[in-house]
Parts: C-alpha cells; structure tokens; sequence
C-alpha cells in the first residue's frame, strides 16, 4: 500500500527517511505526523529509527542501504552511528564511507541485489557497496544524470525512473537490474523521484502533492495495490 | 608467475601457438598444458576482455598491470576459474583492487553481446573424409544412430550426417560422436578433415596413374587425400619433426607406399615434370579457430613467402597448380594471386582457373577482375574454418 505524507510542509519524503525491506531511517521533524505515517505501517514489523546524520534531518539523502546494510557518510557523529547501530538489529552492517560525493543517497540506488552508483564514486566505495550491501556495483547515468539516486527508485520488484529516460536506456537499465522500469513523476510532475518518494517491497510514502495517475502508477510498477485492502483504510474512505 | 609467462604467448609472434609454448622444454609439460590452455581461451573471449577492461579503466589507475596480463588474469577472475592462480604479486594486489568494478563491466558487457560473451569458439560439426564408396559410408554412419540429411546445418542440432555435395566421400557427423574409438578410424579408413581443407584435392581432381607434388605437406591431410586418388605423391616438408608427423600419418592410412617423402625446403628444389602440385603454405591462419591476431607487418611477409613459394610451383612443368591457405585476409589470397598474374613469367604460362564452380562463395572481385575464380570459405557459416583456393591451368 502507499501513504502520503509531508516533512514539515515539504512533499520530499525520499530526502527525509530512507526505507528498506529490513528497516527504515526517518529524520527527526517538528510533528510526529511524518513519523505516524510509517508507524501506521511498519510499526513492529521493521525497526523505524528517528536519528539525524552529521545533525543534518536529509537522512534519506545522506545515506544509502538495504536489507542487509546502511552506508552512512564519514561525518556522520559518534552518537548517531551508535544510536543507529542500537536500534538496527545485529544482522544488518552500519557502515561509515570515506567518499568525496558525501551525499550517499544521491549516488547510490540500490536493492537488494544492485546498485547503480555515480559514474564518478571511488573504487574503495565501490568495494565497501559490494561487500556490506551485498550486490553487484554497476556505474551508471539516468536519462544523462550522474546523480542516479535522485532521479531513480528500485525495489526488488519493479523500478521508478526519471521521465525522460529514453526507451533504450530503459531496456538497458531494466536487463541490468533485472526488474521491470517504467519512466514517471512524483509530487505533480516532479522527476526527483528519489526525492519524492520512499519505497520497498510492500511499502511506500510519497510526497503529499503526488497526483492519483502518479500514484497508480507507482503502485501498479511497485506492485503495491495488494488484493484485500488495510480494513481501517476502507472505514475511514467510509465515513 | 603464469600470467606474465602466458603474456609472452599473447603477443603475435611467428609459429602457432601450440608450438611456441611446447618448445619450452625446460618446464614440465603439466604447466605447459596450463599455460596454453590458458592463453588459447584468452584469445577465444579477447574481444569481450580488451572491452572490460577499457571500460573499467583499470590500466590508467594501476600502472603495474599492462593489457596481456589484465586480460589473462581477468578471464581467470571472470570467465575461467573465478579466482588468480597465482601467489601474492603487484598485478594481483592491482587487479583484484578492481575487482567490484570489472565484475560490473563484465555483466554490462554480456548483457550487451549476449551471444560472443557466452558462445565458445570451435567447430560446430565435425567433417570426416571415409575412403569408401557412398553406400557403405551411409549403412556405417547409419549403425552409429544417425540419419541421413541434406542440410549440414541439421547436423550441430540432432543425430543426424550430411554428405557432401561439393566434396566427394566427405562427411558431417555431431561433435557428440567418438570418431578416434571407432574402428575405422584406427585403421585409417576414416580421417577427421574440415570440409575446407578438402577443397584444392577436389580442385586439383587427381587422376590414377599420375604423379602429383604436395609442395608444404605436414601434416598430412591432404597428402593422403591426393595419394588415395592417384599413383604416386612427393611430399615436401622442410621441418624435420612435421615430416616425421607426416611420415606417422600416412602409415596410419596406409599410403607410405604412394608417398616420397622429401624433408627440404620446396623452393630449392630443381623443377620437373608432373601433373600437379598443390601449395598450401604457412599462413596466418585467420581462418582457423584459435587463430592469434595478426600485425600488417607479418602479414606482409607472409604474403611475399606465399608469392615467391607459389612463383617457384609455377615454374614446374605441370597443368594444374593449386593455391590455397587458411587465412580469410585477402593480402594472403586475392592479392597474392593477383600479383603472380601480373608476373610476366606466370602471365606467358598460365591463366586462372574457374575452382569449384558450384561452390557458392567465391574471391573478392573488387582485388581484381577474375577473383571470382577463386573459391573462399567462410569460417563457421561454411561449417568449419576459414579457407582461401585458387587453381591455375597452363595454357595450352
């Protein structure tokens, strides 16, 4: 199922949390709306951990991750790393990145099988991806655009890309990472759509101005319309 | 260290491959066989190699490894045993840096060339010449399971044989079947031969109660095909250990009786009288499956050793000289030829004669007017390798 959400007034939700099959990094907002918007959800079923990276709340943007491991910048503090390591079960790696293109979830899109990075990234970062996340690295560019996590979200099931990805490219992209693409927008026509929405194989939160076509979109690539509906989802469409 | 000995062997050098490796007599034989085998899939999957690592740039970051030893060690890491098999080194250290990052090139690479990254090269089906008439060929092929066709082309796909239609008593049989324990083999009524390397025999059409030259004879297969059809052979080798090979192979077909062998040099050999004499001589041999590529410069002399050995058949008094090489560059082929009808010496004697006329592939006309004469053989499309033939009549 998909949920809309706002960060404080702003429709970015893929800058502000990180979500994976395993877990979810949300950043610490003034309300707990955005947070509720998880737990609704998620609550007891992955750990959601509320943290800031280098007290920056773009924690979606900062770091990378999926069901077996988080990338997490090298000025990322202490405290945090340990706050994270603590509420994250043992299973999954935490790992610190010494990467000039600090903003790891800009040039890392990945499930849990591949990753697509930055064409730029260094090789030591390359190998850290490999190992803790446990995929295959491939350096690639979206529809001209090195920042490939901005403007692309994956699952294990399908893909979301930026809209002006060539068919060709998509085919490309889509025998790489050996899911089905398609070409779309978030959040009214935007093509951040890293930035516009957080998803994994049964969840997502996109960002509050996300229009119904763009929606059904998103739910129908990320086979997110389950069969039998959330029973208070009905009530409340009810009354 | 394995890579940088193999390195040596990926460098064009004179000699094929198998010799130059096995002629290190100081290392044992089962680190030869490694190394060969090593350096013959290298070549089999280069292409896929050369692009992998220039996409991965690993040459420009790591200035220890040099191209050979990158694509010998990344085929081991990628494509052959997954690892290096080699102990702590510099190239290792180097390489294996590289490691997330070829891996990642190399999938990009198959997903683009699905075929050349995943097909090994070699031969589809397996042409074997049997000195008996069609009928007991067939009910032999027949008692081995398989069934007539007409395509050779069924052939890499079910039980199935296909006679020639070009090349008499000529046959392609599956790769399954064991040709070396069947008891024709042994007795040396059966011989595995491409189909191209059938061809100048046929050109040359022997007649029994001739006399015929085979001017570069080693190994010995079309010596025994032309012997089989006519009366007497001389055999030319200059090589002392091909001309023993020779000497084994035609004992094994019993045609020794047939065959003279001379072990020297053709060229300095005195011209006679015979009926016809067929040219083969070393080639670069990129027709051949295996083949190492080629600079233009061995090219060249390769080209002016066929010339002058070619030149020298022709000064015999005979009516029929065939020409042939297994190389598909038409410097080996159409512009030798080319260039011995333009010798004034050739031009008085002799003209070009129409090989094989039924054979659909012919020489590139665009060398020169009446290549078309001349037959070619494209490697797998004609079902084996790579073959060039040209026959030259006398003039009456």
């Amino acid at each position: 199922m998909s949920v809309r959400a706002q960060f404080d007034n702003s429709n970015e939700v893929g800058v502000f949390a990180k979500l994976t099959n395993s877990f979810a990094l949300i950043g610490i907002s003034g309300s707990q709306n955005f947070y509720s918007a998880f737990e609704s959800k998620l609550g007891g079923k992955i750990p959601l951990c509320q943290t800031t990276i280098d007290g920056n709340r773009i924690v979606g943007r900062l770091t990378a991750g999926n069901r077996r491991g988080l990338l997490v910048p090298v000025n990322t503090s202490d405290q945090e790393l340990q706050h994270i390591r603590n509420t994250l079960p043992d299973e999954i790696k935490v790992q610190r990145v010494e990467e000039r293109l600090s903003a790891l979830g800009n040039v890392i899109c990945c499930n849990d099988h591949v990753a697509l990075v930055h064409p730029d990234i260094e090789r030591e970062t390359e190998e850290i991806i490999a190992d803790v996340l446990g995929v295959e690295v491939f350096r690639q560019t979206i529809a001209g655009n090195t920042l490939v996590g901005s403007f692309a979200a994956i699952t294990n099931i399908g893909g979301l890309v930026h809209p002006q990805t060539s068919v060709e490219d998509q085919e490309e992209l889509s025998s790489l990472l050996q899911i089905p693409l398609v070409a779309g927008t978030v959040n009214r026509g935007s093509a951040v759509i890293g930035g516009g929405l957080v998803v994994n194989d049964y969840f997502s939160v996109v960002g509050y101005d996300t229009t119904a076509p763009e929606l059904h979109v998103i739910e129908s690539i990320f086979e997110l319309n389950s069969d039998a509906p959330d029973q208070d989802v009905l009530i409340e469409n009810y009354y | 260290m394995i890579y940088r000995e193999a390195a040596k062997y990926l460098e064009d050098d004179a000699g094929t491959l198998r010799n130059r490796i096995y002629k290190n007599q100081k290392a044992d034989v089962k680190h030869l066989k490694q190394v060969y085998a090593l350096v013959c899939k290298t070549i089999e999957h280069r292409r896929c190699l050369t692009s992998v690592i220039t996409a991965s740039q690993i040459l420009q970051k790591e200035r220890k490894l040099n191209m050979n030893i990158a694509q010998l060690m990344t085929f081991d890491l990628l494509i052959g045993s997954k690892r290096l098999n080699c102990g702590k080194c510099a190239e290792k250290d180097a390489l294996l840096r590289h490691k997330v990052r070829l891996n990642g090139e190399f999938i990009k690479y198959k997903l683009k060339h699905p075929v050349i990254a995943e097909k090994q090269e070699g031969p589809l089906v397996r042409w074997v010449r049997i000195r008996k008439d069609s009928q007991e060929c067939a009910s032999m092929l027949e008692k081995l399971g398989l069934s007539r066709t007409d395509k050779w082309e069924d052939v890499m796909k079910s039980q199935v044989f296909y006679e020639d239609v070009y090349v008499p008593q000529l046959f392609a049989i599956p790769m399954s079947i064991k040709v070396a324990e069947l008891p024709e083999y042994k007795s040396g009524e059966l011989i595995i031969q491409d189909r191209a390397s059938c061809i100048p025999v046929t050109i040359m059409d022997p007649q029994p109660g001739k006399t015929y030259i085979d001017s570069c004879a080693a190994p010995g297969n079309k010596t025994s095909q032309l012997a089989a059809q006519s009366k007497h052979v001389i055999a030319f080798e200059r090589d002392k250990k091909r001309a023993k090979t020779l000497q084994n192979m035609l004992d094994r077909a019993k045609l020794l009786k047939k065959v003279e062998i001379r072990q020297m040099d053709f060229t300095q050999c005195d011209p006679f009288e015979v009926e016809g004499l067929i040219v083969d001589p070393s080639c670069s041999g990129s027709g051949i499956f295996r083949a190492t590529s080629v600079t233009p410069e061995r090219l060249n002399s390769l080209a002016d050793f066929q010339f002058h050995i070619v030149l020298h058949a022709l000064k015999f008094d005979a009516k029929r000289v065939v020409y042939s090489t297994c190389s598909i560059h038409k410097e080996e082929n159409e512009m030798v030829v080319k260039r011995l009808l333009e010798t004034p010496e050739v031009a008085e004697k002799w003209k070009l004669g129409n090989a094989l006329p039924n054979w659909p592939r012919r020489g590139f006309k665009e060398v020169f007017d009446g290549a078309e004469k001349c037959v070619r053989v494209n490697p797998k499309e004609d079902g084996g390798i790579g073959f060039f033939a040209a026959c030259f009549d006398r003039i009456d």
